[in-house]
């Protein structure tokens, strides 16, 4: 990619730039990175790369010529490579790059923008839609690369600093500002490409200390559309205009998103019953699509922990797609055991008459205590129903097999013995023929105390069960 | 939680007047199995009394005009009034309504895809996986279809719960009455 201002290729480089297709990788193993720029990108300014800029840094840089409309993507290219970095590094930030590996963390491009002047490299900031990230990181790493750097770098983080052939910056110097951008990664949220944006402006919030003013006031304009872009494109709430803004603001408001937030981060908190109030936490975006969108998030995260104590087994799962995976399992096995169970019932009791006082007479009357002191449903509150005087044995049954009371005491003995291996024997009791695709069955331990008193008196069952074949 | 005891006793009570409500005797082991979950499923979701969209929608659904169980359905829910409206008509026409709404935003989503090109990156991916997975989802689900993500979660919640109950029932019943009739 050419720009107008200037390129000079390096004449340190191994490799020139002679076209953007060419870039030698260097010493870096990057992995293949898409990247696209701002629509309003002003590709004006003279980029240089080193030779260790990887390939897709170059497609992407020829594709920020065209214009690519992605906008999550930003690339931002210095002016000059020889001039000290310091005040264009703080300006511009770093450039997050969308990477294609397969990782949630996918590399993270710090494109340190070496700029002869402050104004320069603004002018690009103002230009380009999309400064989500460049603001933190650079500020970290222009404060300790500036005096060493002469040249454009790419950082890839998680690969390490590429090292231009005659830079004479510390590559340890650097490498920290960007490994912290790694572990600010949100839990169980897949990752999108705005989240390295996220995760480059929590850094720049914790290592951004030194930007002057101007650079605060460029980096607002920039932060301004940057916010505009992130509510397009559903962003996690983290812009980055709150970067250069963070040292000033108290706390949670972001203050320089200029008019539109402004104006939303006072809806946010204007005392009226019916609105929701949701303070924007430090570092995100205050417009109202984006705090909705925060508040639907959480909610949604909210209930899916109850799913996960709901479902057994899914402490140990943190994606949402692990999650449901692990939800849609147990709602197909359940409702394939109501259907065995109702098909089991129909061949055991042929007339479907369900003689309540049979049942009644068999059952052992719930005399005996229980294991399980959480069941409020004793027999004899239940004999004061009248209405349900008739329904009392069936009561009972439930109550019983509830505690696990409805059960002789030998069977009780039968039932403590095999209590330990039950849940061997669930599994193969459920893994009838209708269980054919049923995952896991988790152990009893974490399934409700009622559940598994169940079990055992299913298993009891099953094995005096007549027409059914248990495997054992 | 809510206390399961209370929930199983409800019902039990629903499904075993449904039961005898039902038609006997009844040759097949199959229909007499449809009888069984059919009256199951009912007596757990008018245990919800019309609260849960999950429980509307598998009343409505059971009692509609064309499906083959519906004498029966409408043995079991024929005198009882007190069980949520079978709002055979309102889920139909936001069922329509939605999908119409479903279509057009997959549509525009699609196309704003291809704009981006391709776009490989782990997060679409991830958002695509759950995006299947939610559909799955609201297959399982019944009425799924017309909720919301925040919807569709509570609609599970109560659901699984639901399941859990009707299973534990239906095992102590199986089990009693298989004991019952040695």
């Amino acid at each position: 990619m050419v720009m107008t201002r200037e390129l000079k290729p390096d004449p340190g480089l191994e490799t020139a730039w002679p076209e953007l297709g060419k870039v030698g990788m260097g010493s870096m193993g990057f992995g293949p990175c898409g990247y696209g720029i701002g629509q309003s990108f002003d590709m004006n300014h003279a980029i240089s790369r080193t030779s260790s800029c990887p390939p897709a840094v170059a497609v992407a840089a020829a594709a920020s010529k065209a214009n690519l409309p992605n906008p999550r993507c930003l690339a931002t290219f210095d002016l000059r490579h020889r001039s000290a970095v310091a005040v264009t590094a703080h300006a511009i930030g770093s450039v997050m790059l969308s990477g294609a590996n397969p990782d949630d963390l996918s590399p993270r491009f710090a494109v340190v923008r070496r700029g002869e002047q402050p104004k320069a490299s603004v002018a690009v900031l103002s230009s380009s839609r999309q400064a989500k990230p460049w603001s933190p990181i650079f500020g970290s790493m222009s404060a300790s690369v500036s005096p060493e750097l002469r040249r454009f770098r790419v950082f890839l983080p998680r690969l390490g600093v590429f090292r231009a052939a005659r830079g004479g910056y510390a590559p340890s110097e650097v490498i920290p500002a960007i490994v912290v951008t790694a572990p600010v990664e949100p839990g169980p949220e897949p990752v999108r490409p705005w989240v390295k944006e996220k995760m480059s402006s929590a850094v720049g919030r914790e290592s951004f200390k030194k930007r002057k003013v101007e650079k605060l006031q460029n980096s607002k304009v920039v932060a301004e559309d940057d916010s505009k872009r992130i509510k397009a494109n559903e962003e996690e709430g983290e812009s980055k205009i709150t970067g250069p803004n963070t040292n000033k603001s108290s706390n949670k408001k972001k203050e320089t998103s200029g008019d539109t937030s402004k104006e939303n981060s006072k809806v946010s908190d204007v005392q009226k019953p019916d609105y929701i109030h949701v303070r924007a936490r430090r570092g995100q975006a205050t417009d109202s699509h984006s705090l909705a969108e925060r508040v639907r998030r959480e909610k949604i995260s909210e209930r899916m922990k109850y799913l996960q104590d709901l479902v057994p087994g899914c402490n140990k799962i943190t994606g949402k797609a692990g999650m449901l995976d692990e939800i849609i399992n147990y709602v197909q096995s359940l409702q394939r055991q109501v259907e065995f169970l109702s098909m089991k019932l129909a061949t055991v009791n042929p007339r479907l008459d369900f003689n309540i006082d049979n049942l009644y007479a068999k059952e052992v009357f719930p005399s005996c205590t229980t294991n399980f002191p959480t069941v409020g449903n004793m027999p004899p509150e239940l004999a004061n129903h009248p209405p349900y005087v008739h329904f009392n044995p069936i009561q009972q049954v439930v109550s019983g097999c509830g505690v696990e009371m409805g059960i002789n005491s030998s069977e009780m003995a039968l039932r403590r013995t095999i209590s330990a291996p039950v849940s061997i024997p669930d599994a193969s009791f459920l893994d009838t023929s209708c269980f054919t695709g049923m995952q896991q069955i988790q152990p009893s331990a974490t399934w409700d105390v009622e559940l598994q008193s169940l079990y055992n008196v299913a298993f009891t069952g099953s094995i005096e069960a007549s027409g059914l074949k248990m495997e054992m | 939680m809510r206390p399961h005891s209370s929930l199983k006793q409800e019902f039990l009570k629903e499904w075993i007047k449904g039961l005898q409500r039902c038609s006997f005797p009844k040759k097949s082991i199959l229909e007499r199995k449809k009888a069984i979950k059919l009256s199951a499923d009912i007596a757990m979701a008018s245990a919800r009394n019309g609260t849960t969209c999950w429980s509307r929608a598998l009343i409505s659904s059971a009692a509609k005009d064309g499906s083959d169980n519906n004498h029966l359905v409408k043995q079991i829910l024929g005198p009882e009034s007190d069980r949520p409206a079978v709002e055979n008509k309102a889920p139909a026409r936001q069922a329509s309504v939605c999908k119409k709404i479903l279509k057009r935003s997959c549509r525009i989503r699609r196309r704003g895809r291809r704009k981006c090109g391709a776009a490989a990156a782990p997060s679409s991916i991830a958002k695509h996986l759950v995006k299947k997975r939610r559909q799955i989802l609201r297959s399982l689900i019944p009425g799924g279809e017309f909720m919301n993500e925040i919807c569709l979660i509570e609609e599970t919640l109560d659901y699984i719960t639901s399941l859990r109950v009707q299973v534990d029932v239906m095992r102590s019943l199986a089990t009693a009455s298989v004991r019952g009739t040695e």
